[in-house]
């Protein structure tokens, strides 16, 4: 932590030089997804998509209100899903104050050729379940029981189709970066040239804009990372390809955290306050945070790092 | 178990580009159902014959690709996923989550060469599904792929 700030960061950096604080993060994950109450993870997943339906993936078709700030065409997908993990964190935070949020950087080198980094795709550490792997959904006794969730663990199934026809994730996000700069700097890595691209478009809101072309990355990546497969005879989705169940799968979280992370990388370039006037008024529902409490991450209490290296004193 | 592709009727360019000075284009598809899997739209001109395993290469006329995050199907009771087409007065609510959506596919070289040939083109979108489908393998997915309308929108 610094100057009492939360620090996310790249969970490859941990896996490879913090494991303390990725066993930490481990164990509260673990300890909140024992929690049966709202503090619980089964709670949190749940105001995703099923049960409580909350998430805001939009813009949605202009349409007319009686209330200016439920405008349709609102394009809130970004400061929601902000004000989502910020909620989320600090319930993981009071289990343990010492954690954050990692981001899973799925352009990185290591992710382009590993897909879904060993933190997330080990089964176990050290002879436990890896939190971090898989999630228990837990049925509820309030919504029709023959379609309600299973009593079942989270299932990811990354990077494969029924079809096998579907581009890696390395061709996929080539093809929105060559769309918006073309081919220059071929030789650079993915992960700079994305940042690149984003950063040069320079409007937030509209169908091209910033915040719905990351989207679409974003849409892509959940699918990939679900994937589908056949199973006795019936096509099985994993949970991150679906709405509805993708929050319950932990890697939910940090895919979302290198969304906003790069949404935050945007607004370095392009300005903090860089969104439609009219959005900030609105009430990012269910949290008490409107769109222009969420603009700026210093004044929500968390950084990303950059790189950080701790080297002991004397005393 | 591939889901059905869908082909515009002819589009004149001349009305739908009434000119070829335009710093950039886009193909946008308004009303998308995503209540389903999720899938990616990929999206070709004149090519009507194109199926997911067409190569994603400019002559075979591919634009690019939206993707589709879908709700995964109904965990519901009765009218659980019914979009209303109105909001009745003082109802504080946010929009219903399977509300249909707007995405876009860059095209500007694509429609800019169409453009200056003049020629009419054909709109395809492949439906390619990537997860979120639990059902028997034997069922028909065929209609993934739900829009009202697509638009050609250009920009100085």
């Amino acid at each position: 932590m610094s100057n009492g700030k939360t620090v996310r960061k790249d969970v490859d950096f941990l896996a490879s030089s913090e494991a303390e604080a990725l066993r930490k993060l481990r164990d509260a994950y673990a300890r909140m997804m024992e929690m049966p109450d709202y503090r619980g993870y089964n709670y949190w997943a749940g105001l995703h998509g099923n049960l409580q339906g909350w998430c805001w993936h939009g813009p949605r078709p202009l349409g007319q209100s009686w209330h200016p700030s439920l405008r349709l065409d609102y394009d809130l997908w970004l400061p929601w899903h902000r004000a989502y993990l910020l909620y989320f964190e600090h319930y993981l935070r009071d289990l343990d104050e010492d954690v954050a949020l990692p981001w899973w950087d799925w352009s990185s080198e290591h992710s382009l050729q590993v897909g879904v980094p060993e933190a997330f795709s080990a089964e176990t550490v050290a002879n436990q379940p890896n939190p971090l792997y898989k999630a228990r959904m837990r049925s509820t006794d309030y919504v029709v029981p023959d379609l309600a969730l299973e009593d079942q663990g989270t299932r990811r199934f990354p990077g494969q189709f029924v079809t096998r026809q579907l581009p890696s994730i390395r061709d996929r996000l080539l093809l929105v970066i060559n769309s918006v700069i073309g081919n220059r700097d071929e030789d650079r890595p993915v992960s700079e040239r994305l940042i690149t691209a984003m950063r040069s478009i320079k409007q937030f809101e509209g169908t091209l804009g910033f915040s719905q072309t990351l989207r679409n990355i974003h849409d892509f990546i959940h699918g990939w990372t679900g994937g589908e497969k056949v199973e006795d005879g019936r096509l099985v989705g994993g949970d991150m390809g679906s709405q509805n169940t993708s929050a319950y799968d932990p890697i939910f979280w940090s895919h979302h955290c290198m969304l906003d992370r790069m949404w935050y990388l945007w607004q370095l370039e392009n300005g903090v306050n860089n969104i439609p006037a009219d959005h900030l008024p609105v009430v990012l529902q269910p949290f008490g945070v409107t769109v222009k409490d969420a603009l700026n991450i210093e004044a929500l209490g968390y950084e990303y790092a950059v790189s950080e290296v701790v080297v002991g004193g004397v005393r | 178990m591939q889901a059905n592709a869908y082909t515009s009727e002819p589009i004149g360019m001349g009305s739908a580009l009434p000119s070829e000075d335009f710093a950039h284009a886009a193909i946008e598809f308004h009303g998308l159902d995503h209540s389903g899997g999720s899938f990616e739209g990929r999206v070709f001109l004149n090519n009507p014959d194109a199926d997911e395993h067409t190569e994603l290469t400019l002559e075979n006329g591919y634009v690019g690709s939206f993707y589709i995050f879908g709700h995964g199907g109904c965990y519901g009771d009765v009218g659980h996923c019914e979009v209303s087409d109105t909001q009745r007065a003082y109802d504080p609510r946010q929009s219903h989550p399977l509300t249909p959506e707007v995405k876009a596919v860059r095209a500007t070289e694509a429609l800019r060469r169409a453009a200056a040939h003049g020629e009419d083109i054909k709109v395809t979108v492949v439906p390619v599904i990537t997860s979120g489908i639990d059902q028997p393998e034997s069922e028909d997915i065929g209609d993934l792929l739900k829009f009202d309308h697509l638009s050609i929108v250009s920009y100085r």
